[in-house]
């Protein structure tokens, strides 16, 4: 595996990280896998703070939600190995053990994740849900915890709240069931609330709810959100600063203007670009990074379009500030050996590596389409295809 | 095109299912998953349909192909009836149309290689020699930029969006006239969403396809439909032009399933509040138009000379009070402090929504409330009345004038 990370995290010039709420230093997840171990996570460092919403941003893959899971232990429970440090007001999360990581999590530090329908108890009712969450955290009574679980639901925009709370999970839609879920992790009145692909399985017009739900949330209460996307969209709307992350690496991070504006690691600028109703389709050839595999030097290099010889050896490159301190990129265009205004002439480097089964292209061979015209047929029908939809 | 007549037609499709039999005891109600869908497909063209999940989008599609049997409507394929097809026409019907699914992985027989699976849509339809299956697979999987060495590789051994390379491969492999493409890059990652899209985009032009695309994302509308079918709750609310409904849309639904869509621009605000409310329960649609419990802009009645916003804060009253759950006790729950004030501040009503007459009905309708009496609230409250609610509006030409393409929308605001 890697074993050449040179990442020097987030301390190019970047002071103000020490006193986060939350600090990500040199963060690992490995997973030990059939064909050995995975790195799933490799030297990934950003910084939380009070009242405002960082987006770790990537494609499947990339370690987004290993790299959230390790914060709070989650990963460490499924047999991954955590190194790295997590500092959570001054505390050494990664020193901490099992029984002690638990205390912090679900309490100071609370978890929204993907599929609200398998994370509710479909025999109890949401209110008792909610109500033995507070009560597992709070000494109060019941009925105490009764008022106030009404009022998180009040809080989350559930309508007629003293109602619904006697209803049973499978009486609420999935975008109430996603607000009941953010009541129960608000109901231990956390600092800081990692949201894991809170919105994907929503429609969209129940999406821009739960997403303006986040947003007062963070302005409101003061809490640091900590959301995991894939989604672009997504990001510009709730984030105030972004980590893109590709095969475990932090490929690019900085304020959410600077990535959008001014994105400067090719992965982002080919990300941005091939984001779909932005006009043309300008699609990344090559596949994603196996994990199993990753490159020998930067984890983006075999698609990448710049690369060049030093992209291909040592490692992944450090992270350089692009202008301002507060502006990484995890590549060597940036660093002093290299120019940077050569990635704004369009290919430089030695061009990309075509893997065997990139294929972006247009198919190029004209001719008689399928090739299956004229032939003979006859016999019955397949026309069930599986699938799901 | 070769012809004027379109490839594929649907005239007034409905597919309503029983639901409810047995255990909950709701027997008799049919869900009506598509209710009265028109729309075509013409030849060399892309057409979408788009809406959330639940609208019968993916009904429409296994509809059209026959995998369920409509209960009403007609659908018209090359200038036949599909629905009055037998057997043998069914048979070379399925040969003319390939369907793409959301999830490539799990359409493939996982002890086939996935050069197997494609290979025995050949074999059904009578191709018997092995080595010229083996052909014309291979070829077309290098059409769809995968290589020969893939055919023996099985559905696994594959990432996504090789997959879904795979599983286009043997949509095409029988030469259809139509693909039907059902949510195809939804469960790919960005990066290989935009390839995918690009070589459907291709191939259909390279093939002369015509392909029906089913989504619930509008850039993939934006990016390769040449028009596109707007639905919600079984009914196709508005259709025309990509462009022109993307742009400029007619339908209070399209604007706000446009305008939820984040955009990849951090200084970008929306333009209008998150919809309202769910969608409603298909075995009992709303009356009118079906989408008045949850638009913004329902039509106040003639006449109506106030402020509008206040109207439909009395209109939304109305509605959750009108809502059969609603009771003596929920009505307890939701106003904590039963007096007038009380009341309209749970209801966000305003003082005056501008015309004396109305004034008083909602006066008496939140004295009602604040003294617990759901039913007398609701008896004032009628007085709050849309043509929204009472009629279904029907299909209006809005056609761009500059263009002459055909635009419908089904709102009584159209074309205003």
């Amino acid at each position: 595996m890697d074993a050449n990370t040179t990442s020097t995290g987030g301390r190019i010039g970047d002071g103000s990280d020490a006193d986060a709420l939350l600090t990500v230093e040199e963060l690992t997840v490995r997973f030990d896998g059939r064909d050995g171990p995975v790195d799933a996570v490799d030297g990934v460092s950003f910084a939380l703070d009070r009242g405002e919403t960082v987006c770790l941003v990537g494609e499947s893959g990339s370690g987004k939600t290993a790299t959230c899971e390790a914060i709070t232990g989650l990963v460490a429970e499924e047999g991954a190995t955590v190194g790295g440090r997590v500092t959570f007001d001054g505390r050494r999360l990664t020193d901490l053990g099992p029984g002690e990581l638990r205390e912090v999590r679900g309490d100071r530090i609370a978890h929204v994740f993907q599929d609200p329908e398998g994370a509710l108890d479909p025999v109890y009712t949401v209110g008792e849900q909610i109500v033995e969450s507070i009560r597992y955290h709070r000494d109060v009574s019941k009925n105490a915890a009764r008022e106030r679980a009404i009022d998180l639901l009040e809080k989350v925009g559930i309508p007629e709240p003293a109602t619904r709370i006697d209803e049973y999970p499978h009486e609420f839609s999935g975008g109430m069931k996603q607000r009941a879920l953010v009541a129960m992790a608000l109901s231990s009145d956390p600092d800081v609330l990692i949201a894991d692909e809170p919105t994907t399985a929503l429609d969209v017009t129940i999406e821009a709810g739960i997403l303006d739900l986040f947003s007062r949330l963070q302005a409101e209460e003061g809490l640091g959100v900590l959301f995991v996307t894939h989604d672009f969209g997504v990001v510009a709307e709730v984030a105030d600063r972004v980590v893109v992350l590709y095969g475990g690496k932090a490929m690019e991070r900085g304020g959410v203007e600077a990535i959008f504006d001014r994105p400067a690691h090719p992965y982002t600028r080919a990300l941005l670009s091939c984001l779909p109703g932005r006009g043309g389709l300008d699609p990344i050839g090559g596949e994603p990074v196996d994990p199993r595999d990753p490159p020998d030097g930067c984890r983006f290099e075999p698609r990448c379009s710049h690369a060049t010889g030093a992209c291909r050896t040592g490692g992944q490159s450090p992270e350089y500030a692009v202008e301002a301190a507060s502006h990484l990129a995890s590549c060597v265009y940036y660093g002093p050996d290299h120019d940077r205004s050569e990635l704004e002439r369009g290919d430089g480097g030695d061009g990309p590596r075509t893997p065997d089964d990139a294929g972006t292209k247009a198919p190029s061979d004209a001719g008689d389409a399928a090739g299956a015209s004229g032939f003979e047929f006859g016999r019955d029908p397949s026309p069930s295809d599986g699938g799901d939809r | 095109m070769r012809d004027t007549e379109p490839l594929l037609r649907a005239d007034d499709l409905e597919k309503h299912f029983t639901v409810g039999e047995g255990l909950l005891g709701r027997g008799g109600e049919p869900l009506r998953a598509v209710d009265g869908v028109s729309f075509d497909v013409r030849r060399g063209e892309t057409v979408g349909l788009i809406g959330e999940s639940g609208c019968g989008k993916s009904t429409v599609a296994e509809t059209l192909l026959r995998l369920r049997e409509p209960t009403g409507g007609t659908v018209t394929f090359d200038g036949d009836r599909v629905d009055e097809y037998g057997d043998d026409e069914l048979r070379a019907f399925r040969r003319r149309t390939g369907m793409l699914f959301q999830d490539p992985v799990g359409s493939f027989d996982p002890r086939l290689t996935v050069g197997e699976s494609a290979a025995e849509f050949l074999r059904v339809h009578g191709v018997s020699d092995a080595a010229t299956r083996r052909a014309v697979v291979v070829d077309l999987f290098e059409r769809v930029g995968l290589s020969a060495d893939h055919y023996d590789r099985y559905p696994h051994e594959l990432s996504g969006g090789q997959s879904q390379r795979a599983a286009l491969a043997r949509a095409l492999v029988l030469n259809p006239d139509l693909l039907v493409a059902d949510e195809p890059v939804s469960a790919l990652d960005l990066s290989i969403q935009a390839a995918v899209l690009s070589l459907l985009d291709d191939l259909q032009a390279e093939l002369e396809l015509s392909v029906l695309l089913i989504t619930h994302d509008v850039s993939v509308v934006r990016e390769i439909c040449d028009r596109v079918n707007v639905m919600y709750l079984g009914e196709i609310v508005e259709s025309g032009p990509t462009e022109t409904v993307l742009e400029d849309p007619e339908h209070p639904y399209t604007a706000a399933l446009i305008d939820s869509v984040p955009t990849p621009d951090p200084s970008a605000e929306r333009e209008t509040q998150p919809l309202a409310g769910e969608v409603p329960d298909a075995t009992n649609p709303p009356s009118g138009c079906r989408f008045h419990t949850r638009c913004p802009v329902v039509i106040p009645p003639e006449g109506f000379d106030g402020d509008p916003g206040a109207w439909r804060a009395a209109f939304d009253c109305k509605l959750t009070v009108a809502d059969p759950d609603f009771d003596d006790e929920t009505l307890a729950d939701r106003v904590a402090e039963p007096t007038p004030a009380g009341v309209r501040e749970a209801f966000d009503l305003p003082e005056s929504v501008g015309e004396d007459d109305l004034d008083a009905t909602l006066t008496a309708a939140v004295e009602a409330l604040a003294d617990g009496d759901a039913e007398a609230a609701r008896e004032h409250l009628a007085a709050f009345e849309s043509v929204c609610e009472r009629v279904p509006p029907a299909n209006e030409r809005v056609d761009d004038q500059r263009t002459g393409d055909e635009h419908v929308a089904a709102c009584h605001r159209a074309g205003e």
